[in-house]
C-alpha cells in the first residue's frame, strides 16, 4: 500500500554502508530498506552489531565521514535525497527537520554549561524566535515535558539533575524545532524502569499531539511493543522482518525473530530452557520465511522446592556509607544503603531481589558475600553469626558473580588462571593440577577446555560471563550471589546464561541470590522475590504472588511500569 | 518509609532546604582550611630543613667571621648570634625570626637579607610574567589547531614538530638563541635587562620550558573533548565544527590546561634560575646561584622561603579557582 | 583453497607487522638504537683522551688535526668529551630515575592500599615535596654536600619521587575498585598477592611510559645542574659542564657550545621518542585487552 509521496517522511532504499579502518573494511548495513509515514511511531529492534544505531545515525549523516561510507542506496527525507546534501545542508536539517535523541543522558549535555544556555543555543540556530523570547519559550518547552520546576532546571548544571530529567531536557530540545521526524536511539535503556515508563508515555503523547513521526530504536522488544505502530527487526546489517508490531510479535515469520522471541523469558514457563538464537539460526539457515512455528515444548518445571534449612539470614542489617566529611575527615552525614533489612535465604531456592538504582540491592549482595560489613545488625550463616573476618570455609561457601564480565576478569590473566584463582588461596595445588581443574570447570560452564590459555578479550561477552560463573563454582560453593549477571548481555546470550544457571542449580544443588532490575528475568528464574526501595524491603513473597498481585504501592508502580510483549499469554 | 505516595517523588529532585545551604556554605570553607594546613606543614618542613641543612655546609660563625678571623673573634660572633645556645633554643629563635621575615643581614653587603631578595624580585616577576604570557599566546591557539583535527596531515606534522621541540631543554634553547641572534646576527643584546630588546631572548628561552608540554596538553584535551557525547549532541542539533570548537571543546579543554599552568609554576621558577644565569638577568634566580656560591646564608634562606611561599600561593590560587571554574567540583567537598 | 587460506594468513600477519611500524614506534626504535650503540661502542669511537689537554691546540675549530668537533679551552678533544659525557649523564639519569621510581611506586601503592593515617601522611608528603621548587632545593642541598655523582643522584631521586607516587596512587585506587580485585578480596586473596597479581600488572603500561619520560627529565636536570656548577665536578666531561665553559666563548668558539647542546638535544629527543613509542605500543596492547 503506497502512500502519497508527501505523507512519507522518510524512505531508506537498499542502503549499503561500510566502515573503514586501517585493519579492515566491514559492511555494517547490507541493503536496508524502510519507510516512515507521517505521524507513525516506527521501531527498529536488534541486538548489538545489528546495525540499528548505524541506520539511525546515517539519516542525519552523523557518522564520521572518513570512516563510514555509503556504498549504495538512497535516503530520502521529505522527498529529498539527503545523500547528496553537503554538510551545510545537513546542518539546516539537524534539529529542525529531523532531531535525534541518544542513549546516555548522563553524558549528552555539556557539563560546564547551564541547561538554559544549552537550550538557547539550539533555539538560536533555529532562527525563529527573538532572543528575548528564548527563556519563556524554553520554560514552556520544559513544562510541556512535564517538568515541575522549569526555572530551577534552566539554571542548573547537568550533573545536578537526575538521568530522567536530563532526558526530558534532551527530548524538549528535540521537539523544539517542530521537526517532522524524531529519531530516538535507545533513549530509555540507561534509565530505571519507572522512569522509562514515564519517558515512553511522554514521547508517545507528544508525538501524537504534534503529529511527529518517530523512529524508536531498541534492543528491548517489550518496550517497542508498548510504543510502536510498526517494527523492523534487524540482524547483522539486514532487515529480516517488518510489519505491524502486533503481527510481528504474535506471528513472527523469520527464523531470527522467532528465535529472539523464544529467547525472551517473558511468557515462558518458569525455569524452562529458553531457545537460543544461535541454535535457531543454525537450524533455520538463511533469511527464509517459513510457517509459524510453535514455541518450543515446555520442559516440565522442576518440582516445587521444599523449603530447606535457612542457609543465610540477615537480621535488621544496616549499611551506612559516609556521605560528607568535616574538616578533620570524620564522616558527618550518612547515606543508608541498607536501612534495616530482614532476609532469609533457604537452601536450594532462588531468591531474587528486585529494585531500581539506589534501592540498595547491590549493597545487600556485598553484605551477603562479605565485601562489606554491616554497620548494624547481624548476618547468620547456618545458624551461626558471622563476625569479623570470615573463615575460609564460609568464604568458600558464598561466592559471587558480578554484573560486568569485562571488569570482573583480570584482562592480563589467562582463562585457566582466572577460573582457578579461588583454588590458589591457601596454596597447595600444583600447576598441572590447576590446569586439570580448569578443564573441568570450563566444561562445566559450556566452554571448550582448549580455550583455557586465552585471555578474556579473546572471548565474547557471554563466554566471559561463563568464565566468571566457572570461577565462582571452583570451590563448590553453597550459595551463589548473582549481581545482575545478564544485564550487560544481549537477549540471546542472556538466554544461554539463564539456561546454564538453571542447569547448574539442578545439578549442583545451589542456592541463588539473584539481584536484578529486570522483572521478566526475575519472574522466569526465581522462586521467591523481595522488592527493595530506598534501602528497605517493601514487599516479599513467592514470585507469582508478588509480581501478579502486588500489595504495596511501590510494587504496584513498578509492575505497572514494566513493559510487556503483550503476547496474549497471561 | 516503605510506602511511596506518588510517582513524582521517584523522579524529581528535592529542592534545597535552609539547613542544606548552611552546610554547603560551611563546606566551602573546608578547602581553605585544608590549604592552611598544607601551608603549616610546608613551612614546618622548609624551616626545619633550612635550619638543619645550612650549618652543615660550615660553621656559621666561622663563615660570618671570614677567613682570617681569630678564634676569639669567631667565639664573639658565636655568642652574639646565639650559636652557642642549645639547639632547641636556636630552633625557636629561628622560627621567631622567620615569622617576622628577619633572616639576618647579608654577609656580602650587610643589608637585611629579605631586603636584598625583594629588590631582585621585580626582575624575576617581569620575566615570568612575559614568559607566561607568551606561552599562553602560543600554546593555546597552536594546541587547539592541532587537537581540532588530529588526523589531518598538517596537524600530524605539526604535532611531530612540537614533540621534537619538547626535547630541546629550555636553557639549551636559550644558548642557541644567543648564538644566533645575539652573537651572529647581532639583532638583540644577550645580557642585562635595561632595554625591552634585551627582554626578547630571555622570554623566548623561558617560554621554551612550557610551550611544548602545554601545547600537547591543550591539543589532547581538545581532541578528547571533540569525542565527547555532548559534542555529538551539538552536532545532532546542527552546530558547525567551529561553533563546537569554541563553545564546547575549548572551554572544557582549557580547564585542564589551566590546571597544568598552575602546577607547572614551580617548574617555571626553576627554569628562571638557569635562564637568569645565562642572560645575567638580575632576578632572584640569579641571586640564588650567586649567593650559594659565596655561602651568604641569610640571603639564601630568605630566598628559599620566598620562593616556596610564591609557589605555594600560585598552587593555592590555581586550586581554589578551579573550585569556582568547574561547576562539577563546586558542588562537592 | 588451501593456498588462498595460507595467503590470507600471511596477509594478516603482514598487516599486523605493518601496523607496528607507525612513525612513532619506528623513530623511537631507530634513535634508541643509535644512542645505545654510541654507548656500547664508545671505546671504539673515542679518538682522544677526554681529559688530556693540549695547550698548543686550544680552540681549534672542528675538523682540524683529527679533532672531529674541535677542541675546547684546554685543548681537549670535544668529540671524545661528548661521548664520555654520554656515560656520565646516562648513568646519573638512570640511577636517579630508579631511586625516584622505587620510592614513588612503593609509597603510591602503600597510600592506595592503606586508608586512614598512612594515606593522609603520604599524601601530605607528596603535596609538600611537590610544592618545593625542585631546582632550588637541589641547589641548596648540593651546595651543602659538595658536588659529585651521589649527592646529585640522591637529591634528584628524593626530590622527584612524588611524580611517580601521585600517578601510582591515583591509578592504584582505580584498579583496586575493579571488580576482579573485589572478587580476589572475597575469595580471600591476601593483600600482598592482590597487589602483585592484580594491581602492579595493571600499572605496568603507565609506569613504563613514565620511566621513559622521567628519564628525559633527569637528563635535563643533570645537565642544568652541571651547567650551574652543581652537578658533575668541574673538569669532568659532562655536557652541562661543557656548556657552562662555552658561555663566554660563543663569539669565537661556537662549536664548544653547539656540540654538547646537540648531544643533549639528541639524547632527550631520543628518550622522548622511545617513551612515545612505548606509549603507542601499550595503547595498542590495551586496545585488545581493555576492550
Amino acid at each position: 500500500m503506497d502512500s502519497p509521496a508527501k505523507d512519507r517522511v522518510l524512505e531508506i532504499g537498499n542502503l549499503h554502508l561500510s566502515f573503514r579502518s586501517p585493519e579492515a573494511v566491514t559492511e555494517a548495513l547490507r541493503g536496508v530498506s524502510l519507510t516512515v509515514e507521517r505521524g507513525e511511531i516506527v521501531g527498529i529492534v536488534g541486538e548489538s552489531g545489528s546495525g540499528k544505531s548505524v541506520t539511525a545515525m546515517s539519516v542525519l549523516k552523523l557518522l564520521p565521514g572518513d570512516k563510514a561510507r555509503v556504498t549504495s542506496g538512497t535516503i530520502t527525507l521529505l522527498g529529498r535525497n539527503i545523500l547528496r546534501h553537503d554538510e551545510a545542508a545537513m546542518r539546516s536539517i539537524r534539529g529542525q527537520t529531523a532531531s535525534m535523541i541518544f542513549q546516555e543522558p548522563m553524558t549528552a549535555l555539556n557539563p560546564v554549561r547551564r541547561i538554559g544556555d544549552q537550550i538557547t543555543e539550539v533555539l538560536t540556530r533555529q532562527g525563529i524566535l527573538q532572543e528575548s523570547a528564548f527563556r519563556d519559550y524554553a520554560r514552556k518547552l520544559l513544562t510541556d515535558m512535564r517538568i515541575d520546576d522549569p526555572d530551577r532546571v534552566l539554571d542548573a548544571y547537568p550533573h545536578e539533575l537526575s538521568g530522567g530529567l536530563r532526558q526530558r531536557v534532551l527530548i524538549a530540545m528535540a521537539f523544539s524545532g517542530k521537526p517532522e521526524l524524531i529519531i530516538a536511539d535507545e533513549p530509555t535503556t540507561a534509565l530505571d524502569v519507572t522512569v522509562q515508563a514515564q519517558i515512553l508515555s511522554l514521547l508517545k503523547d507528544k508525538a501524537r499531539e504534534t503529529d511527529t513521526s518517530v523512529i524508536f530504536i531498541s534492543h528491548d522488544l517489550a518496550v517497542v511493543a508498548q510504543l510502536c505502530d510498526r517494527v523492523y527487526v534487524m540482524y547483522k546489517g539486514e532487515i529480516v522482518e517488518s510489519g505491524r508490531t502486533d503481527d510481528v510479535i504474535r506471528r513472527p515469520r523469520h527464523v531470527y525473530t522467532r528465535a529472539l522471541l523464544n529467547a525472551l523469558p517473558e511468557g515462558k514457563p518458569r525455569k524452562a530452557r529458553l531457545e537460543t538464537v544461535a541454535a535457531a539460526m543454525l537450524e533455520g539457515g538463511s533469511a527464509a520465511e517459513s510457517a509459524t512455528a510453535a514455541p518450543p515444548p515446555a520442559t516440565p518445571p522442576p518440582a516445587a522446592a521444599e523449603p530447606g534449612e535457612a542457609l543465610l539470614e540477615l537480621i535488621d542489617a544496616e549499611l551506612y556509607y559516609p556521605k560528607a566529611r568535616d574538616v578533620m575527615g570524620r564522616p558527618i552525614r550518612f547515606h543508608p544503603a541498607v536501612d534495616g533489612v530482614d532476609l532469609t535465604l533457604f537452601k536450594g531456592e532462588t531468591l531474587a531481589i528486585v529494585g531500581e538504582s539506589g534501592s540498595g540491592k547491590t549493597s545487600i549482595a556485598k553484605l551477603v558475600v562479605g565485601l562489606e560489613r554491616p554497620t548494624a545488625g547481624e548476618i547468620h550463616y547456618r545458624g551461626t553469626p558471622l563476625e569479623g573476618r570470615r573463615s575460609a570455609e564460609v568464604r568458600r561457601d558464598i561466592q559471587m558473580v558480578f554484573q560486568d564480565p569485562q571488569s570482573s576478569l583480570n584482562p592480563r590473566m589467562r582463562a585457566w588462571q582466572l577460573v582457578t584463582e579461588p583454588l590458589t588461596v591457601g596454596g597447595g595445588l600444583s600447576r598441572a593440577r590447576l590446569r586439570d581443574k580448569a578443564a573441568e570447570l570450563l566444561t562445566l560452564v559450556g566452554l571448550e577446555p582448549d580455550q583455557m590459555t586465552r585471555f578474556p578479550h579473546e572471548f565474547s561477552g557471554g563466554q566471559r560471563q561463563r568464565l566468571a560463573i566457572g570461577r565462582a563454582l571452583a570451590v563448590h560453593p553453597k550459595i551463589l550471589v548473582l549481581d545482575e549477571p545478564t544485564s550487560a548481555l544481549d537477549v540471546s546470550v542472556q538466554a544461554q546464561i539463564l539456561n546454564l544457571l538453571i542447569d547448574l542449580q539442578r545439578e549442583q544443588g545451589l542456592t541463588y541470590l539473584f539481584i536484578s532490575h529486570d522483572v521478566a528475568v526475575v519472574r522466569h528464574i526465581s522462586d521467591r522475590v523481595a522488592v527493595m526501595f530506598n534501602g528497605r524491603i517493601v514487599e516479599r513473597g513467592p514470585v507469582d504472588a508478588v509480581l501478579e498481585n502486588p500489595q504495596e504501592t511501590y510494587t504496584k508502580t513498578l509492575m505497572e511500569a514494566v513493559p510487556h510483549l503483550r503476547l496474549g499469554i497471561a | 518509609m516503605s510506602e511511596i505516595s506518588s510517582t513524582a517523588k521517584l523522579t524529581t529532585d528535592a529542592g534545597a532546604s535552609p539547613a542544606r545551604s548552611r552546610a554547603e556554605a560551611l563546606g566551602a570553607l573546608v578547602p581553605i582550611a585544608l590549604k592552611l594546613r598544607d601551608l603549616v606543614v610546608l613551612l614546618l618542613a622548609l624551616v626545619t630543613l633550612l635550619f638543619v641543612l645550612l650549618p652543615l655546609a660550615g660553621d656559621p660563625a666561622q663563615v660570618m667571621a671570614g677567613m682570617d678571623a681569630t678564634p676569639a673573634q669567631i667565639d664573639a660572633i658565636r655568642a652574639k648570634y646565639g650559636f652557642d645556645q642549645p639547639w632547641w633554643v636556636q630552633y625557636f629563635r629561628y622560627w621567631g625570626n622567620v615569622l617576622q621575615f628577619d633572616f639576618g643581614e647579608s654577609l656580602a653587603s650587610g643589608q637585611p637579607a629579605m631586603e636584598v631578595v625583594l629588590t631582585h624580585l621585580p626582575a624575576t616577576l617581569l620575566l615570568t610574567f612575559l614568559a607566561m604570557g607568551f606561552t599562553i599566546a602560543v600554546s593555546v591557539p597552536l594546541g587547539a589547531w592541532l587537537g581540532f583535527r588530529p588526523d589531518a596531515v598538517t596537524r600530524r606534522i605539526g604535532a611531530w614538530l612540537v614533540f621534537f621541540f619538547q626535547g630541546v631543554p629550555g636553557f639549551v634553547f636559550g644558548l642557541v638563541l644567543i648564538q644566533i641572534f645575539a652573537v651572529n646576527l647581532r639583532w638583540v643584546p644577550s645580557l642585562g635587562y635595561e632595554t625591552p630588546a634585551a627582554w626578547i631572548l630571555p622570554t623566548l628561552a623561558l617560554s621554551a620550558f612550557l610551550v611544548p608540554k602545554l601545547t600537547r596538553v591543550v591539543a589532547a584535551n581538545v581532541a578528547e573533548a571533540m569525542r565527547e557525547d555532548y559534542v555529538r549532541t551539538a552536532r545532532a542539533f546542527g552546530a558547525t565544527r567551529r561553533e563546537i570548537l569554541w563553545r564546547h571543546a575549548l572551554p572544557n579543554a582549557l580547564l585542564g590546561a589551566a590546571a597544568l599552568i598552575g602546577t607547572q609554576f614551580a617548574f617555571l621558577l626553576s627554569g628562571t634560575v638557569i635562564i637568569e644565569r645565562i642572560f645575567s638577568w638580575p632576578g632572584i634566580g640569579w641571586l640564588l646561584i650567586e649567593r650559594t656560591q659565596t655561602l651568604d646564608f641569610p640571603v639564601v634562606q630568605a630566598l628559599a622561603m620566598l620562593i616556596a611561599l610564591m609557589v605555594f600561593a600560585v598552587n593555592t590560587i590555581t586550586d581554589l579557582s578551579f573550585r569556582y571554574l568547574d561547576p562539577r567540583i563546586k558542588g562537592t567537598n | 583453497m588451501a593456498i588462498a587460506l595460507a595467503d590470507s594468513r600471511t596477509k594478516r600477519a603482514q598487516t599486523r607487522i605493518r601496523s607496528y611500524l607507525t612513525a612513532e614506534i619506528v623513530t623511537g626504535a631507530v634513535l634508541g638504537t643509535l644512542v645505545l650503540s654510541a654507548l656500547i661502542f664508545q671505546p671504539l669511537l673515542i679518538t682522544h683522551d677526554p681529559m688530556a689537554g693540549d695547550l698548543f691546540a686550544r680552540f681549534q675549530p672542528p675538523g682540524t688535526d683529527g679533532h672531529i668537533l674541535g677542541t675546547d679551552e684546554l685543548g681537549r678533544d670535544i668529540w671524545s668529551r661528548v661521548l664520555a659525557g654520554l656515560t656520565w649523564s646516562m648513568s646519573a639519569a638512570l640511577v636517579s630515575n630508579l631511586i625516584s621510581f622505587v620510592i614513588g611506586t612503593a609509597l603510591g601503592l602503600l597510600a592506595a592500599e592503606m586508608p586512614g593515617l598512612v594515606r593522609t601522611i603520604i599524601r601530605q608528603l607528596i603535596d609538600t615535596v611537590l610544592s618545593f621548587p625542585g631546582l632550588i632545593v637541589a641547589i641548596c642541598v648540593i651546595t651543602v654536600f659538595e658536588q659529585g655523582f651521589w649527592p646529585l643522584v640522591l637529591t634528584l631521586g628524593f626530590l622527584t619521587w612524588p611524580v611517580f607516587a601521585r600517578v601510582v596512587y591515583a591509578e592504584s585506587l582505580t584498579l583496586l575498585e575493579r571488580d576482579y580485585v573485589q572478587n580476589a578480596r572475597l575469595i580471600g586473596v591476601g593483600r600482598v598477592r592482590t597487589l602483585t597479581r592484580h594491581v602492579l600488572p595493571g600499572l605496568r603500561p603507565t609506569l613504563m611510559v613514565m620511566l621513559a619520560f622521567h628519564f628525559a627529565d633527569m637528563l635535563i636536570a643533570e645537565s642544568a645542574l652541571s651547567y650551574l656548577g652543581l652537578g658533575a665536578p668541574l673538569g669532568e666531561p659532562t655536557w652541562g659542564n661543557m656548556l657552562a665553559a662555552s658561555r663566554d666563548k660563543l663569539i669565537f668558539a661556537p662549536w664548544m657550545m653547539l656540540a654538547p647542546a646537540g648531544a643533549i638535544v639528541m639524547a632527550v629527543v631520543t628518550t622522548n621518542f622511545v617513551g612515545d613509542g612505548i606509549a603507542a605500543l601499550s595503547r595498542r596492547q590495551g586496545k585488545g585487552i581493555d576492550q
